[in-house]
């Protein structure tokens, strides 16, 4: 008698971008869409994503703490931080006020001792859920100085700031090198050129597909992160988001993607 | 202080039956050493919880230990660091467990207990790292409104979880898992819904 032979279900792989890992610790609904993603398929994130986050919501919180350690009064120490948020870390802000509302509710009650050990433990949670319920990491840039830096304590916050001071962009230029064909795909899309919103990167894809040296530039590595994601993301894995440039980018490209509604608690699209 | 500090040998002593010098560093780090420790209190005030302590002698208590904490340059603190932090999870597990029994409702005075046990801790903390973020993380939890939506399974989560520490020596590792498993759960939410900005 011949034994059937059971059919293997492929896991599908996904990839999630910055804004997804972000929005998690502030949307439980999110976590609880990605849990129920991650029982039968494979979620990844990239050594870039966690870069940003760590540059981004990681670096803002550090500033914060040092700025309220080196104060006499936390909530003069706070209106500092606030204005002095600069408009790009906008993404960042949202889950960063979160937070704050969270932390500030009780501030003036507070011990500052407290206050700091509690916004320490906020950094610590952050950093070691980054991969919780992701089946990994890939891509390049696991070599990144930033991402090597450990900020386990908050006895290393100074010196981390110090290392992102130096290395306050990346030199995209060696990896970009891979990927010139996708980079003038990207230059001569009419939709891509013609999107509004997404002018600045357009820009930037622009000047990179005429010179790659651009790439080597502060302005130029800041503005185009996610692009690099989405180049960074093998065509196997599709890439979940929130975000309106990853549409533009992916259809682009032909890579497949998903974007989550912020607002909505389902999967709001699935293309191939 | 004399009190103090003889109380302290005496603790010592009980940790590792090899243990002839209890300046000698090996023998006071091992968590095994600490595990076998017994939960010695140095004031009866301080081990039930639900005692009735006037608050000068309570701030008296605190006193006494910050000083014997910043004082004490050996490994002899970090024995007592160890045992305080094993005293505390042990208090805020038996908490935990009146509020899975009673409900939130009937729990908010016990709350009001591991919030200020947690501060009082905090005080003392400044050089130890992974003591540190685990009160800070324990602190985080009640001092938002989350844990009032905590379900019995969550507090259940809780209390299993805080095992962890309970013989008073909190690993890095252990630290990293607890926080997964917190995040997991949605025991610890750090993030509060805020509007989006136009």
């Amino acid at each position: 008698m011949k034994k059937s032979k059971k059919s293997k279900i492929k896991k599908l792989k996904y990839l999630v971008d910055t804004s997804i890992q972000i929005t998690r610790f502030r949307q439980p609904y999110l976590e609880k869409e990605l849990t129920k993603l991650s029982q039968s398929n494979l979620i990844y994130t990239s050594y870039y994503v966690f870069y940003e986050f760590k540059a981004g919501i990681i670096k803002n919180l550090i500033d914060y703490y040092l700025i309220v350690k080196n104060s006499t009064d936390i909530a003069s120490a706070f209106s500092y931080w606030s204005d002095r948020f600069r408009p790009r870390e906008l993404k960042n802000k949202l889950i960063l006020d979160s937070i704050m509302a969270n932390l500030y509710e009780k501030m003036e009650l507070k011990n500052k001792d407290i206050y700091l050990i509690q916004v320490e433990s906020v950094i610590f949670h952050l950093l070691k859920n980054f991969l919780t319920n992701i089946t990994g990491i890939i891509g390049d840039f696991s070599d990144n100085e930033i991402l090597k830096f450990n900020i386990d304590k908050s006895e290393y916050y100074e010196d981390f700031q110090r290392a992102v001071k130096a290395n306050s962009f990346i030199k995209l230029e060696p990896f970009l090198k891979s990927k010139i064909t996708e980079i003038q795909t990207l230059a001569n899309n009419d939709t891509f050129k013609n999107d509004k919103k997404l002018e600045k990167l357009y820009q930037c894809i622009k000047e990179i597909s005429l010179d790659l040296s651009k790439a080597n530039t502060h302005n130029v590595s800041k503005s185009i992160g996610d692009a690099i994601i989405t180049l960074d993301c093998p065509l196997s894995h599709t890439l979940v988001t929130t975000d309106h440039s990853f549409e533009v980018l992916c259809t682009c490209l032909s890579k497949p993607y998903m974007r989550i509604s912020k607002d909505a608690p389902v999967l709001t699209e699935a293309t191939s | 202080m004399i009190t103090y500090r003889n109380r302290m040998i005496s603790l010592t002593d009980t940790n590792a039956t090899n243990n002839t010098n209890p300046v000698d560093d090996k023998n006071f780090n091992k968590p095994e050493d600490i595990k076998n420790t017994k939960a010695e209190p140095i004031n009866e005030a301080e081990r039930i919880p639900n005692q009735t302590v006037t608050s000068k002698k309570y701030q008296q208590i605190l006193e006494n230990d910050k000083q014997i904490i910043s004082s004490q340059k050996d490994p002899l603190s970090t024995n007592y660091l160890s045992h305080k932090t094993k005293q505390i999870i042990h208090e805020v597990m038996d908490y935990l467990k009146t509020w899975e029994t009673n409900g939130t409702e009937e729990s908010l005075v016990e709350i009001t207990e591991i919030k200020k046990r947690l501060d009082n801790i905090a005080t003392y903390l400044q050089d130890y790292p992974s003591n540190r973020v685990l009160v800070g993380m324990l602190r985080l939890i009640f001092d938002n409104n989350n844990w009032m939506k905590m379900n019995t399974g969550q507090i259940n989560v809780f209390h299993n979880e805080l095992k962890r520490f309970q013989t008073g020596y909190v690993s890095q590792e252990e630290l990293v898992k607890f926080s997964q498993q917190l995040f997991r759960t949605k025991v610890l939410q750090i993030g509060e819904e805020v509007n989006e900005e136009e």
